[in-house]
């Protein structure tokens, strides 16, 4: 009798074993349970979709309207986007995003300590640890103005392999006044050679300055919701990887425990703005920053439209950093 | 009684085949065909252990068999994991393996993120790899004439000499491999190789027998890998001795599961026995 009860329970030991490597593959897809996410605050949540739609008029109005020139944006016929949670013509876009991080260039850096207790330097390190680039990989960092990415690609090179070999990154952003806080601090911290590290003004949607399969990374980080049509983004993308490339974004992206989540959505919405007012003066601009995190598609979501743009993903196609506040994503050109 | 004659007369029918076939062994690699000797000339603390029958017999129909056909072609992270072995003697278990093999291929370094562990998933990769190339190479033996004995061992050295090649830089993935984030992966590896050679040896057991057989050939195998990094003897003939050595060690087959059935039932009883000693019903009153 005792031989039979104990062979039962190691038999039961044996399956759930066996069945380990099942279970976590299904758990490694994140298969969002019904009761994993407590009812979303603000009904904007139900279309986390980016692509350009008509959307009801504005369902919560910020405090004050800090951008006046809008007052009449969602009457506005023809396509409309998100605008963190106003919803704007689709050409006013690019001009808004611009204007917000001319606004907060200065403080930019500062404001990502602030608000992320610096946990988004640990972030970076392990997104350039993550792609661990060859002492030749040619690298080319869109929406990276500050230069926070080109210049830990350079130091990792120049730490893995002893010496920068043939390394090369350019350095892509929209917006000007970015671009001149990344000159400065790569003067600042001795990465002036001017044929590895480039900067260059252009738009993500449209790369025409950078030639067909001609680099071998692309890297983005927390600059692709700020788009205006993420597909086109990541077309260019495989465009211009060479075969093989790696596509690596690091994007906000969405809490999923469900005891972690209201915490989150109260000190996005509560504490960061204030920060922003408190320690830029512009509280505006970081509840957009904020707004543009709830609109941007859920991991499971921007897995789908990286496959879609003809990437091919690895396992789960995404690693979640910090319970999801953060998230890699990868996608391989081949 | 019966029993007894009835397996006796089963042994002599299987030794009658097993002559018949060993006439039909074409050409059975060195190491294969190296049989332990316990005869004088090797006085050892093995000399008077049971003699274990190690013959091994392919299958007769061998030669007219078809060879597998042609490789279909393989996926891209199948082609970087084998080009990225090729480096593995000079670059380790390593990221830096898989991004020479990736430019070998023609491809950028950071294809590497293929393989998102890095080394240890290319180790992983190479577990995996040899288990079913263990497997092939087994499937051409006439397993159903050899001994339960005869097979485990060969299995385990067509098993061990996969790793052969790679041996110089084992004891680093074995580091690896030992590391307490990568103990599953290693686990699962030891687990399924160790199955998948009791599977082949025609083990169908259901019972305590099916752990105590997996738990004990999981013993031998890694020892006597372990044996083998530190081997320099040519064709690694000390360690397929360290192997017969292990396996007599053992000697599986029935006697030391029976034993450690009996020790466990001995403990539970001699502990229920204490317990109804002091006035407490226990399983073994009711009987």
């Amino acid at each position: 009798m005792l031989a039979t009860s104990s062979f039962r329970v190691l038999n039961s030991f044996r399956r759930t074993l066996l069945s380990r490597s099942l279970q976590t593959s299904v758990a490694a897809r994140n298969i969002p349970s019904p009761a994993s996410f407590p009812a979303p605050p603000p009904p904007v949540h139900e279309n986390p979709s980016l692509k350009p739609e008509p959307q009801q008029p504005l369902q919560q109005q910020p405090d004050a309207n800090p951008y006046p020139s809008l007052d009449n944006a969602a009457t506005t016929n023809g396509p409309t986007t998100h605008f963190g949670f106003r919803t704007v013509p689709e050409e006013a876009k690019e001009s808004l995003v611009k204007q917000v991080f001319g606004a907060v260039a200065p403080s930019y850096d500062l404001m990502n300590d602030v608000m992320s207790a610096g946990v988004h330097r640990l972030w970076k390190d392990h997104y350039i640890r993550t792609l661990a680039p060859g002492p030749d990989t040619t690298l080319l960092d869109v929406a990276g103005g500050t230069g926070d990415i080109a210049f830990r690609f350079l130091d990792y090179v120049k730490s893995q392999h002893g010496s920068m070999g043939g390394a090369k990154v350019t350095v892509v952003d929209i917006n000007p006044a970015m671009l001149e806080v990344g000159k400065k601090r790569a003067v600042q911290l001795g990465h002036s050679d001017p044929e590895r590290l480039s900067f260059m003004e252009g738009n993500a949607e449209n790369l025409s300055q950078i030639a067909d399969a001609s680099v071998d990374a692309y890297t983005i980080a927390f600059g692709i919701r700020n788009c205006t049509h993420v597909d086109r983004v990541l077309a260019e993308a495989y465009r211009v990887l060479k075969p093989g490339g790696r596509l690596a974004v690091l994007e906000f992206s969405s809490v999923n425990n469900p005891l972690l989540a209201p915490l989150y959505e109260f000190y996005s919405f509560n504490v960061i703005p204030a920060m922003g007012d408190l320690v830029a003066g512009d509280r505006a601009s970081y509840a957009y920053l904020v707004e543009s995190i709830r609109k941007f598609p859920t991991q499971q979501a921007f897995r789908d439209m990286i496959v879609d743009a003809g990437f091919k993903v690895e396992g789960a196609g995404w690693e979640d950093l910090t319970f999801g506040v953060a998230a890699i994503h990868s996608g391989f050109k081949i | 009684m019966l029993a007894i004659r009835r397996s006796a007369a089963v042994l002599a029918k299987q030794h009658g085949r097993s002559a018949q076939i060993i006439a039909t062994v074409v050409a059975a690699p060195k190491a294969l065909s190296a049989r332990y000797s316990t005869g004088p000339e090797a006085p050892d603390a093995t000399a008077n252990r049971p003699h274990i029958d190690y013959n091994i017999h392919f299958r007769a129909d061998e030669s007219t068999k078809a060879q597998p056909a042609a490789s279909e072609p393989l996926d891209v992270k199948t082609q970087l994991a084998e080009a990225a072995l090729k480096h593995v003697l000079t670059k380790g278990w390593t990221v830096q393996a898989l991004g020479a093999g990736a430019n070998d291929l023609g491809y950028p370094s950071v294809l590497h993120g293929l393989f998102p562990g890095g080394g240890v998933d290319l180790i992983d990769y190479f577990l995996k790899k040899s288990k079913l190339e263990m497997r092939r190479e087994m499937e051409h033996l006439d397993l159903d004439s050899m001994r339960i004995t005869a097979k485990i061992r060969t299995a385990c050295i067509m098993r061990l000499k996969l790793t052969a090649p790679y041996i110089s830089t084992w004891p680093d993935a074995l580091g690896i491999m030992a590391q307490p984030q990568n103990a599953p992966m290693s686990l699962r590896n030891l687990g399924e190789l160790v199955d998948e050679m009791w599977y082949l040896a025609g083990d169908r057991s259901a019972d305590l027998n099916w752990y105590s057989k997996r738990t004990l050939l999981a013993g031998v195998y890694t020892s006597t890998e372990l044996y083998m990094t530190q081997d320099r003897s040519p064709d690694f003939e000390e360690t397929w001795k360290f192997l017969d050595r292990r396996l007599q060690d053992v000697a599986f087959f029935g006697r030391t599961t029976s034993e450690i059935t009996n020790y466990l039932q001995f403990g539970v009883k001699s502990a229920f026995g204490v317990l109804s000693s002091m006035g407490h019903k226990t399983p073994f009153d009711r009987r």
